[in-house]
């Protein structure tokens, strides 16, 4: 049972119920409103992250060439300043020129005078026991990267020219550790016109303090020079170069040792992660790198992007729960309050909000609703009241037809007790009696044709009752005259007077006529006329004929007299008196006519 | 967006002497055994994971290699390729083995520590031998009948054994030792006044177990004097330092070592190559030994799956693994036995004047240690 249910369900189209309004405003402003948000900030920020990136970048690769430059313009210094102690060599006083600009100046560790043999002629300071440069220096060729390396097969074969001493000739050798060192140094080779040589040792700890006073950080920038092998000439941390750490094995060393320049990538050295950007030198074949600390680079610009972020999310995130609010208390809201104001009329209550609809659609919903549901009340209290009358009514019914029963009792018994009456043949006894109960039938015949269950319309009563009347006793001849127009009884009313009418008409036929001739047309034996009639808070009934009035009566009897001649008197006083609470009066002249005047009821 | 996920590497410790005199050791050691690692991980690392090298510099002195040991250690490495020289393995041994980290010395090699069973492996031989056939060697050279012994204090756990063993094979061939000094190399030693000395006993040799900075020092300051004998050395100063240092002056020193081929292999080759174009200098026994003790560990991980656990055994069941001079073995106490050369520098070069095949070495176990 579960699964055909299931399945009309799903037929249907409503295998889940839908969901809240709450949760489609909710649902809708997240992929519609949030969710694009966020996918458009995403964007933004990283676009934005990459401009911030790329001129960081920029600026790290403009740092390096300022250092590289940096460099450069040092080594041009220390050139100059071989040049001139070349000079100084050639003319003879080498020692003491060298010890006064070694004391003067931290570019060089050691100056040397070599001969064309490689061995120390001068040295400030002294080489120990090392006298012998031929092997410790090995020459790398100054001048951009891209020209050939020639070093000398020999000493005795310097690259050496016979002018003076010019940056031109002048040599870089490979690093090596100078006697009574223990560290690395690079020397400055500059040929002398009598075939010696000028060896200035550069002093890479100076170099490295001159290039690191150009950074401005905390210390965290790493300015890094190393040869063309990558092994470290130049380090902010001296221990790694005494320690003549080769860092080859970073991929953006070994980029810009492959001739790469500008920015390199990020990678790590020990135990950091930085940004790494290189540039060549123009005298020696050495790269400097600087090495930004990623963290320190990239940290701000995350900040400011993740403040942006959170910033932009925030306001998206508060304008949608601001949207959503407003929907809910705008929309959801009044539309629940609504759903509780139908299932309230299912008990009876009328929708009456204590809530003002903040917009002209709701509130002509609202209006609408009201109005449909005040439209709902009003029927359904006009059902009730509908109800009620019948349920009146139908008890009122009973009622009656109690009381008709006993009516018919009544005028049974009025012929049981009635001396005339006993002397009437049965079959008139009858005839009469039948006559009678058709009357009182006749009322109810007229109230469920009529638009109104509780009053009859006179004239039409009349005249079916007279129908009938006529057509049950001898009346040919006679011509009936009926006026009733707009008179409405109710059914207490009604009954009586039509018992009344039927009896005074029928006496009529019967007495007031004598020795008519039933052949001849209507109206030339008589008339009778029958007349209803409002007359202010009364009705007024008359029956009269012109016929032979009542001779028994002598004029001006009472209606105690008339009583007593005839059957249907008596009936006519109880119901007149005592059911109408109307009164009688007999009329015996020229004819007889009875007139009943009675109250009228309030509802008439 | 997809996250690469790398495995973790294994660290490989490096201890060695980084700066200070016997420098060239330690840093010609580091660079073999950097570009070792390079390769190893160019081919895939072990298992999955790629080795990664730290060095640390012991200074030279027992104590720096005491205080690397605990730094070593505490960094939690997988094994640690050091000492360059025997006094500062002797040194660190002892944490090495309260840590059970495997050091693998690619350059100690006193006999002292032969035939232990500790967490020292050698995948060279012990210098007995080299030394007992250089005293050999010397004693039946026939110019060198006398002769003066000088030797680094400050590197006791090498030299004493080596001079003790060629000390005994000289003169039981019929050398006779004038002159035996002894000198601190830290303490900057006069080698004009050593030179001076020895020029007084006048032997017909100089035999050094010195450093290769300290050997080219004293080669300079000896042939700068009137005084011209013969000179020999031990394999400690057979690196690219005592030639550059010692210029024309080392020239005829006559050598001896365990790590040497004529004929070199082309795998030899290809690592000289390599060598040079990474560092820019020349290869010396130091970075060839370097590169062999972490080709002998980067297979004994293999076999252990790249960790700590069990790497003592799989280190001893290395046998016949090529090496860059020739198959490496290690015996049951994770040393190895190789031929001995005899080397003269000629013209700045090494150049094998012979070689004693392992058969024919002398047995060092005939002398008193």
């Amino acid at each position: 049972m579960a699964s055909s249910s299931s399945l009309s369900n799903r037929e249907l189209g409503q295998s889940t119920s839908p969901a809240s309004i709450r949760t489609v405003l909710q649902r809708y402003l997240r992929t519609r409103l949030l969710f694009p948000a966020m996918i458009l900030v995403v964007i933004v920020v990283t676009l934005n992250a990459a401009q911030r990136y790329g001129g960081v970048i920029r600026e790290k690769e403009a740092d390096t060439r300022a250092f590289a430059t940096s460099v450069d313009h040092y080594l041009r210094e220390a050139q100059a300043a071989t040049a001139f102690l070349a000079d100084v060599a050639h003319r003879g006083s080498f020692s003491e020129t060298a010890t006064s600009y070694l004391r003067r100046s931290e570019v060089f560790e050691r100056t040397l005078h070599l001969d064309s043999k490689g061995r120390v002629s001068h040295a400030v300071p002294t080489t120990g026991e090392i006298l012998d440069y031929s092997r410790l220096i090995q020459f790398t060729r100054a001048g951009p990267r891209d020209s050939a390396q020639q070093p000398p097969e020999d000493w005795t074969d310097p690259p050496v020219s016979d002018r003076s001493a010019s940056r031109k000739d002048m040599q870089i050798t490979a690093p090596y550790r100078a006697p009574e060192a223990r560290h690395l140094t690079v020397g400055l080779v500059a040929p002398i016109r009598d075939g010696s040589f000028l060896v200035n040792e550069l002093s890479l700890r100076a170099l490295q303090g001159f290039l690191t006073d150009f950074v401005t950080d905390d210390g965290n920038t790493l300015t890094v020079i190393v040869d063309e092998y990558g092994n470290l000439l130049g380090h902010p941390d001296w221990e790694r170069v005494k320690r003549q750490e080769n860092l080859g094995h970073i991929e953006p060393v070994r980029n810009a040792l492959n001739g790469a320049e500008g920015f390199l990538g990020i990678a790590a050295d020990d135990g950091r992660t930085y940004l790494w950007s290189s540039e060549h030198t123009e005298f020696a074949r050495w790269s400097v790198l600087s090495a930004h600390p990623v963290r320190s680079e990239l940290l701000p610009i995350g900040v400011v992007l993740a403040v942006l972020l959170g910033a932009i999310l925030a306001g998206f995130t508060t304008a949608g729960w601001l949207l959503s609010r407003t929907l809910d208390a705008n929309v959801a809201y009044p539309l629940a309050r609504l759903t509780e104001g139908l299932a309230e009329i299912e008990h009876g209550k009328q929708f009456r909000p204590k809530y003002a609809p903040r917009f002209r659609e709701l509130e002509e919903l609202y209006r609408q609703f009201e109005s449909m549901t005040a439209a709902i009340f009003e029927r359904e209290q006009m059902l009730q009241d509908s109800l009620n009358e019948k349920q009146a009514l139908l008890r009122e019914i009973h009622h009656r037809v109690k009381n008709n029963y006993a009516s018919i009792i009544s005028l049974i018994r009025i012929h049981q007790y009635n001396e005339q009456a006993m002397q009437l043949e049965p079959h008139t006894v009858l005839r009469d009696l039948a006559n009678r109960i058709h009357a009182m039938a006749l009322v109810h015949q007229m109230l469920y044709r009529s638009p109104r269950l509780d009053r009859v319309q006179f004239d039409e009563y009349l005249r079916e009752l007279m129908s009938y009347t006529t057509q049950s006793i001898d009346c040919r001849g006679i011509q009936l005259h009926f006026s009733a127009e707009g008179v409405t009884l109710s059914m207490d009313q009604a009954v009586p007077c039509g018992l009344i009418a039927n009896e005074l008409v029928t006496n009529a036929c019967k007495h007031a006529f004598p020795g008519r001739d039933p052949g001849a047309p209507a109206g030339c034996a008589g008339s009778i006329a029958v007349t209803m009639k409002r007359e202010g808070h009364s009705f007024m009934l008359s029956v009269a004929d012109d016929g032979i009035g009542m001779p028994e009566l002598e004029p001006g009897a009472s209606l105690e007299d008339a009583e007593n001649s005839s059957v249907g008197f008596p009936l006519v006083r109880m119901l007149a008196e005592s059911q109408l609470g109307g009164e009688l009066t007999v009329e015996n002249q020229g004819g007889t006519r009875v007139v009943l005047r009675f109250p009228a009821d309030l509802d008439t | 967006m997809s996250v690469r996920c790398t495995p973790s590497p294994i660290t490989v410790g490096f201890a060695g002497p980084l700066t200070g005199p016997y420098s060239d050791l330690g840093v010609q050691g580091r660079n073999g055994a950097q570009l070792a690692v390079e390769r190893v991980d160019a081919e895939g690392g072990i298992a999955g994971r790629e080795l990664e090298l730290m060095a640390v510099d012991d200074e030279g002195t027992e104590d720096g290699a005491r205080r690397v040991a605990d730094e070593l250690v505490n960094a939690d490495v997988t094994a640690v390729i050091g000492h360059m020289t025997s006094d500062q393995t002797v040194a660190a041994l002892p944490i090495m083995n309260e840590a059970e980290t495997v050091l693998i010395s690619p350059t100690t090699s006193t006999p002292l520590l032969d035939g232990r069973e500790n967490m020292l492996f050698r995948p060279h031989a012990s210098t007995d031998r080299a030394a007992m056939v250089l005293g050999r060697y010397a004693a039946q050279d026939g110019s060198c009948e006398s002769l003066a012994i000088v030797r680094d204090t400050d590197n006791e756990a090498y030299s004493d054994p080596f001079h003790r063993f060629f000390k005994q094979e000289y003169t039981a061939f019929g050398g006779d030792v004038v002159l035996d000094l002894s000198v601190a190399s830290r303490q900057s030693p006069d080698w004009r006044s050593v030179v001076g000395r020895i020029a007084d006993a006048n032997p017909q040799g100089v035999f050094l177990i010195l450093s290769a900075r300290d050997s080219a020092q004293f080669i300079q300051a000896l042939r700068a004097s009137e005084y011209q004998p013969a000179v020999s050395s031990s394999e400690w100063a057979m690196t690219g330092d005592f030639v550059r240092a010692g210029g024309r002056a080392v020239d005829g020193t006559t050598l001896v070592t365990t790590a040497f081929l004529n004929n070199p292999t082309s795998r030899y080759q290809e690592f000289r190559r390599r060598y040079r174009e990474r560092f820019g200098t020349e290869a010396s026994f130091a970075a060839e030994r370097s590169y062999n003790s972490v080709t002998v560990l980067a297979e004994a991980l293999r076999h252990t799956g790249g960790n700590a656990d069990g790497l003592p055994k799989a280190l001893v069941a290395v046998e016949d693994l090529p090496g860059l001079l020739g198959p490496i073995t290690l015996d049951e106490y994770g040393d190895a036995v190789s031929s001995v050369h005899v080397i003269r520098v000629e013209d700045g070069e090494f150049v094998e004047l012979e070689e004693i095949p392992v058969e024919e070495l002398p047995n060092p176990n005939g002398l008193q240690q």
